[in-house]
């Protein structure tokens, strides 16, 4: 992903077939082929590339309306990554105003923010500076340094623990979920010194050159030796980890090799969980839930299911599947907060399919689909996959 | 902004109509646009069958052209607009009104995705057989407007065999309701079918009523290999006289197979010329007795292997590749014409012969995959390079596809309509008693001109279908 021309030859690949139509969130919430992905695409070569078309308010609009949910590569006969366009023709544009660039930069450094710019930032969503939907950032963030976490019994292997910017500093008690489902299970677990966000709010918001900043400090962060996987909870910044960060570097970077090397070791927790296998039945959690799948789900072939296919080994638990369950819920990371209705008439579909489930509960991995399908009023019950699996009668 | 929108802006709610030059440029073609592509003037999303009939008086009162559209993902540039005008985007009507278990009907405007109306009401075990394999996006009135079928068509017949009822909004903007739900019928013309497959020149349907099946409880995936195409074609003519009825009989090139092959998780063996995919559906008896008797009809005729598929989930992925083939094929190839050209049953083996030593004699690569189970083949013109030389070929080659085709008794198009690009062979086909037949019954529907026009029969002195 080092520029927009080296992906002249996809765009020349196009069938023109339509089936991107299937699939697009933008596209679904506006139902015009404007917002389509193959449009998209057309608009960003004609304005970007050949500038045969100047490139207008309307253009830019075009650009931004884009989830980068990936959908469009996954359902295109020819892959083609309309997703990676969108994020290098919004680097191109510039997105933010310098503003909230400084403060998303300055919350991707720390994965969170602290002390007066904490405050200011939860008075800011106070005064509805911010979506209320994002919950306010903690007192205490999981994880301000290393941490470390022995194996529960037999140790039957290590990882290194990507805390995840909002499990980090806006739902820390997701981070201790995790932490004790993977201890619980006979994995010993530690947190690194020095890790950065992933990376995936920059990029969305076109700070490229400051993801591949984050991106490189992360692969050194992470390329500690004596650990079996990297491990994160959210689905995003696996996908980060695992996909983008090697494409956002290129193969000239000087931490190319060492890129791939970590992408080889990155799993999400529940999908590592699962592949490694419970080693007890956790407790019984009598409840009806229904599983939500993120988009950012193409780095493994088994990662949206991994939740399902974990809980069913949870006494108690009724699973009551929603239809579209990979259908995007709206959030986009933060897309939400700048296009809320586009993003609203997404969710208002999903909400849908989740109350005909007759669910009480949305099981998913994203912090960020879940507060955004809770809403402002946390109507809706959301929770990690990890969140279920217990052992010894905690209290949640 | 042009006149035509700040009318429309008058009539119209401002969400229902765009007119930016970067929201016309996604509409200026279907899924043949590196054929020929232009911006319409305006586009509008109605929501209504009123929106349509208020969008068409305006239209006629000014004498501007209107092309109805679905998603767009016609074969033969039906949704092209070829002369500007107003594009009508009809996918926001998209209410399924009725699904009658007790009638086996449905209700639904012309908007509704298939694939979402087929969903929807296999919930209550109903079946709608017509199944292009664009039906991930595809809409019901783009189906009905094209006739569309798909591999189905062997066993249940194309969406033709499914329409009971419409409602139109005719070129001046009065609507017309015609046939009903009644599964028979026979009172005056049969207006209904006239509007099915008229592809956007008569008028714009905005509801249809369709006839529904019981799902049928049990399926089964089967492969035969064959050595030659020849052999492959006239297994399907065999399979056909021997009236076994498989539900789909596809018939696919090497190139096809192994265009598929990286997401099966068995490949299909490269070793033959030619590939037979088939689904067999019914009674769980009757599917493996089908099975059986085709593996057997099959391997009589020389298949070099046959494979029954019993994972569903593999037999979907066979499904999945067949259904994004053509696109698939575009990664590969520069460009592609894509024919429709369908021929009686037992002319198959003879037209696959032709076809072959057409792409040998020219030096043209012609891929052959099709519904041959219903003798609607596809030969696609693929080049690696555009240039004149390379387009002059691919026309001359379409020419003669065609040719051999009507020679053998067949039609140009079994499925995807006349539109724009095969309107210069229609008169080859149906003769000029015919044309002139059905120019007075377009007269008659439309006399200013305005329906969707260029389409069908070539628009005097333009020929837009020149690749
Ligand atoms: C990969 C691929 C595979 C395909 N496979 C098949 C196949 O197996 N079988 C098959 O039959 N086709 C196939 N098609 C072609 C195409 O999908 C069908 O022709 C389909 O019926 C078109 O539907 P649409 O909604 O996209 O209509 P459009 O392409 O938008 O329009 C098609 C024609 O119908 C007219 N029209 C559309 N809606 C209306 C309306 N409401 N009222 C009046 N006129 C209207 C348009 O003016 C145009 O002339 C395939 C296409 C692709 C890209
Ligand atoms: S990334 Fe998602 S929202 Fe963006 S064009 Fe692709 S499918 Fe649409
Ligand atoms: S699905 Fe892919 S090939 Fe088809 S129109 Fe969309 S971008 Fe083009």
């Amino acid at each position: 992903m080092q520029s927009l021309e080296a992906y002249r030859p996809f765009m020349e690949k196009c069938s023109h077939c339509a089936f991107c139509q299937a699939t697009c969130p933008s596209f679904g919430a506006d139902i015009s082929e404007s917002q389509m992905p193959r449009a998209r695409m057309e608009i960003i070569r004609a304005c970007l590339l050949d500038k045969s078309m100047p490139l207008t308010r309307r253009a830019r609009q075009i650009i931004a309306r884009c989830l980068l949910c990936g959908n469009c590569n996954r359902t295109c006969p020819a892959a083609i990554p309309v997703e990676e366009m969108s994020a290098l023709a919004r680097a191109e544009i510039g997105g933010l105003n310098p503003f909230t660039r400084s403060v998303t930069r300055r919350f991707a450094r720390n994965r969170g923010l602290s002390g007066i710019w904490r405050v200011a930032a939860n008075a800011g969503r106070g005064m509805g500076l911010a979506p209320r939907e994002v919950p306010p950032i903690a007192a205490a963030p999981f994880a301000p340094g290393a941490l470390s976490f022995p194996a529960a019994g037999e140790e039957r292997a290590r990882i290194l623990y990507f805390v995840g910017c909002a499990a980090n500093s806006l739902c820390p008690e997701t981070a201790r979920d995790v932490v004790s489902a993977l201890t619980r299970n006979g994995i010993a677990v530690a947190v690194p010194d020095g890790i950065v966000c992933c990376g995936a709010p920059l990029y969305s918001a076109g700070d490229l050159e400051k993801a591949r900043e984050n991106a490189r400090v992360n692969v050194e962060a992470l390329s500690i030796e004596g650990f079996d996987a990297v491990v994160t909870e959210c689905t995003t910044c696996a996908s980060f980890l695992k996909e983008k960060t090697i494409k956002l570097l290129g193969p000239e970077d000087p931490l190319a090799e060492k890129a791939k090397a970590l992408s080889a070791r990155v799993y999400e927790a529940t999908d590592y969980l699962l592949g490694k296998g419970l080693s007890a039945e956790p407790d019984p959690a009598p409840r009806a839930v229904t599983f939500h799948v993120p988009c950012h789900r193409g780095f493994s072939p088994t990662v949206d299911e991994a939740p399902r296919r974990l809980l069913e080994k949870v006494p108690g638990l009724t699973i009551r599947d929603m239809e579209r369950p990979d259908a995007c819920c709206g959030a986009g990371g933060l897309f939400f907060a700048k296009n809320r209705a586009v993003s609203g008439e997404i969710r208002r579909r999903k909400l849908s399919d989740i109350e005909a489930s007759g669910a009480e509960c949305v099981v998913t991995p994203c912090p960020m689909c879940r507060a955004f399908i809770s809403g402002a009023d946390r109507r809706i019950e959301t929770v990690h996959p990890l969140s279920l699996v217990r052992y010894g009668k905690e209290e949640p | 902004m042009k006149a035509i929108a700040k009318d429309l802006f008058r009539i119209l709610p401002r969400s229902a109509v765009l007119q930016a030059p970067e929201d016309l440029l996604a509409y200026a073609a279907d899924a043949t646009a590196d054929l020929f592509s232009r911006s319409p003037d305006a586009v509008v999303l109605p929501r209504s069958t009123d929106d349509v009939a208020a969008v068409l008086c305006y239209a006629a009162s000014r004498k501007v052209p209107v092309t109805p559209r679905g998603a767009g993902s016609g074969l033969a540039g039906g949704a092209t607009p070829v002369e500007g005008g107003i594009v009508l985007d009809m996918k926001r009507m998209n209410r399924v009104m009725a699904v009658n278990r007790g009638n086996m009907t449905a209700q639904a405007e012309a908007g509704v995705v298939l694939e979402n109306f087929k969903r929807l009401i296999a919930k209550e075990n109903l079946f709608y057989p017509p199944d292009p394999q664009s039906a991930a996006v595809c809409t019901l009135g783009g189906n009905v407007a094209t006739r569309a079928g798909g591999p189905r068509g062997v066993k249940y017949g194309t969406t033709v065999h499914y329409v009971l009822g419409l409602t139109t909004v005719l070129p001046d903007g009065e609507v017309v309701k015609t046939g009903g739900s009644c599964v028979k019928q026979s009172v005056g013309y049969d207006l209904t079918h006239l509007f099915t497959g008229s592809e956007g020149t008569l008028g714009v349907i905005t509801e249809v009523t369709l006839r529904l099946l019981p799902l049928p409880p049990a399926h089964a995936t089967a492969v035969a290999v064959a050595r030659t195409s020849e052999d492959a074609a006239s297994m399907v003519s065999e399979i056909i006289a021997r009236g076994t009825v498989p539900a789909m009989l596809e018939y696919l090139t090497l190139m096809a197979a192994a265009t598929m092959n990286p997401t099966l998780k068995i490949p299909l063996p490269l070793t033959g010329e030619a590939y037979l995919l088939m689904d067999i559906d019914g009674t769980a008896a009757q599917v493996a007795a089908d099975c059986a008797l085709l593996s057997d009809l099959c391997r009589e005729k020389g298949a070099l292997e046959v494979r029954i598929v019993e994972d569903p989930v593999e037999a979907a992925a066979y499904w999945k590749a067949r259904a994004s083939l053509y696109p698939l094929i575009l990664t590969m190839a520069k460009k592609a014409i894509i024919e429709d050209v369908t021929v009686p049953r037992d002319r198959l083996p003879e037209f696959v012969r032709k076809i072959g030593e057409l792409s040998a004699k020219m030096g043209v690569l012609i891929g052959m995959a099709g519904h041959a189970g219903d003798g609607n083949m596809h030969p696609s013109v693929l080049f690696g390079e555009v240039n004149e030389k390379t387009m002059q070929d691919a026309r001359f080659a379409v020419r003669e596809i065609v040719r051999a085709g009507l020679a053998l008794g067949g039609t140009i198009s079994g499925e995807h309509g006349v539109g724009l690009h095969k309107a210069e062979f229609i008169e080859e086909e149906m003769g000029s008693a015919q044309i002139a037949l059905m120019k007075r019954v377009k007269a008659a529907f439309d006399p200013l001109g305005i329906m969707n026009p260029g389409k069908i029969w070539p628009a005097a002195g333009v020929d837009h279908a020149k690749p």
